[in-house]
């Protein structure tokens, strides 16, 4: 079963799925659902011995084309809708041990064009109004198949976060004239403290407000709300920036770091988000080699973060790791 | 300032729908997809989505599975070999990554 529910109180649409219990569980090598033919004992998503990359629709969806009737009546204060949209896997390699930061630069750049393919064409639906592409990467985050792997969420909605990024653009246009990103490009570059990495067409850097001590946001350094605005230069740029930031998170601590990766492109509602632009970002979990940070009293009960650590010296300790620059990539 | 997706400033939500091109299910076997530049009848998009070859040279498979669900194999040229130096090379992963540990109670 599965539905939308309103929150009133927070103005918000909440996702069930009973039916996601049942999705397989941390299974053994042998039984990995997304690796090829031949290499799985049990093909079960991937019907070739080889690929480069592959995108299904999930087995277990939140969100699909063909939503069952909602479980329960809404009412006029908390309505309710069908999961209308889409949930796509999309499988990075067929090594199962990989991770992202094992692709090669040009497997990278397909991983990109397939991002913004995908948002192409889930986000040309009528119903689908965000197209959402994301990676969960270690079990502290609660992954639940290690083969690398990233997921793709197409929302009926615009979701909160994402809202809030339009509205905080809007508002910022409205004020300044400028783009609220271009403004942070333009105040990172100029102090360069928590510059993680950089190349000619983008930044890495640990965002001055971060919510997590090792979150880096990647933005690109000229005005575009979509992935597939990108150049061939700052595709490239972006692969090779990707690849940069992923060793660096490897060597932190020394094991491959969990994160979580979001994509954040402009809403695919019909609106007018000009003034959106394009961006990644990276929330690790780990605080010190052997904690992690919780999402606890304040975070999850008031939504006010507490990072403990300094963004400046969090991007210094990333900056001086391995590779130092993109440029240092082979 | 960028275009839209795939409609202009001032349409409404359900004219969105009348913009965009045939969604999955109707293509079956294989696509040489130019897909990034023909999801949409904004020609401004088009142009700008042309600017990149890689998505120009990207190529699909789309296969429909008999429980309905779609399955797309996306390729590129080159993109199958591994420029990544070895495990524990300048530029390379470090070598025998061992896993996360668990979780600790944080304070």
């Amino acid at each position: 079963m599965s539905e939308l529910r309103w929150n009133p109180q927070l103005r918000e649409w909440v996702m069930t799925a009973t039916h996601r219990q049942e999705r397989t569980f941390l299974p053994s090598r042998g039984f990995c659902p997304l690796c090829p033919a031949g290499r799985s004992e049990v093909p079960i998503e991937i019907d070739r011995p080889d690929f480069q990359v592959a995108v299904f629709e999930n087995r277990f969806p939140t969100l699909r084309r063909d939503p069952p009737e909602p479980a329960v009546e809404g009412t006029e204060l908390t309505p309710v809708r069908p999961s209308l949209g889409a949930c796509e896997v999309v499988v990075y390699t067929p090594e199962h041990d990989a991770t992202a930061a094992d692709l090669g630069l040009r497997q990278l750049e397909l991983l990109i064009a397939v991002w913004a393919q995908r948002t192409l064409e889930l986000g040309s639906r009528p119903e689908v109004d965000y197209v959402f592409a994301f990676e969960n990467k270690g079990e502290s985050i609660g992954v639940t198949l290690h083969h690398p792997h990233g997921q793709i969420y197409a929302y009926p909605f615009v979701p909160p976060l994402i809202q809030r990024e339009v509205a905080a653009a809007r508002e910022h246009s409205a004020s300044a004239g400028a783009c609220l990103w271009c403004g942070l490009l333009e105040q990172e570059l100029a102090d360069g403290r928590r510059i993680v990495a950089r190349t000619e067409r983008w930044l890495a850097c640990v965002p001055f407000f971060a919510h997590w001590p090792y979150e880096i946001h990647l933005t690109p350094r000229r005005h575009i709300g979509w992935l597939h605005e990108l150049d061939d230069a700052e595709l490239a740029e972006l692969a090779r920036l990707l690849k940069t930031v992923l060793l660096k998170y490897d060597r932190l601590f020394g094991f491959s770091l969990p994160y979580i990766m979001a994509i954040h492109q402009r809403p695919t509602d019909g609106g007018q988000h000009d003034g959106y632009h394009l961006h990644f970002e990276f929330y690790p979990p780990n605080r010190t080699e052997s904690k992690v940070k919780y999402l606890a009293g304040s975070e999850a009960g008031a939504g006010a973060f507490i990072n403990d650590t300094l963004p400046e010296e969090t991007a210094e300790r990333l900056r001086k790791l391995d590779p130092r620059t993109p440029a240092d990539l082979p | 300032m960028n275009g839209m997706l795939h409609t202009r400033p001032g349409r409404t939500h359900r004219e969105k729908g009348k913009a965009s091109r045939d969604s999955l299910g109707v293509h079956t076997g294989r696509v040489l997809a130019a897909s990034l530049s023909d999801s949409t009848d904004d020609g401004r998009l088009r142009r700008r989505a042309e600017r990149c070859a890689a998505f120009a040279a990207l190529e699909q498979e789309l296969v429909l599975r008999d429980d309905g669900r779609y399955l797309i194999y996306f390729s590129l040229p080159g993109a199958e070999s591994d420029d990544s130096p070895p495990d524990g090379a300048p530029g390379g992963p470090p070598a025998q990554q061992p896993k996360a540990p668990d979780r600790e109670p944080d304070v």
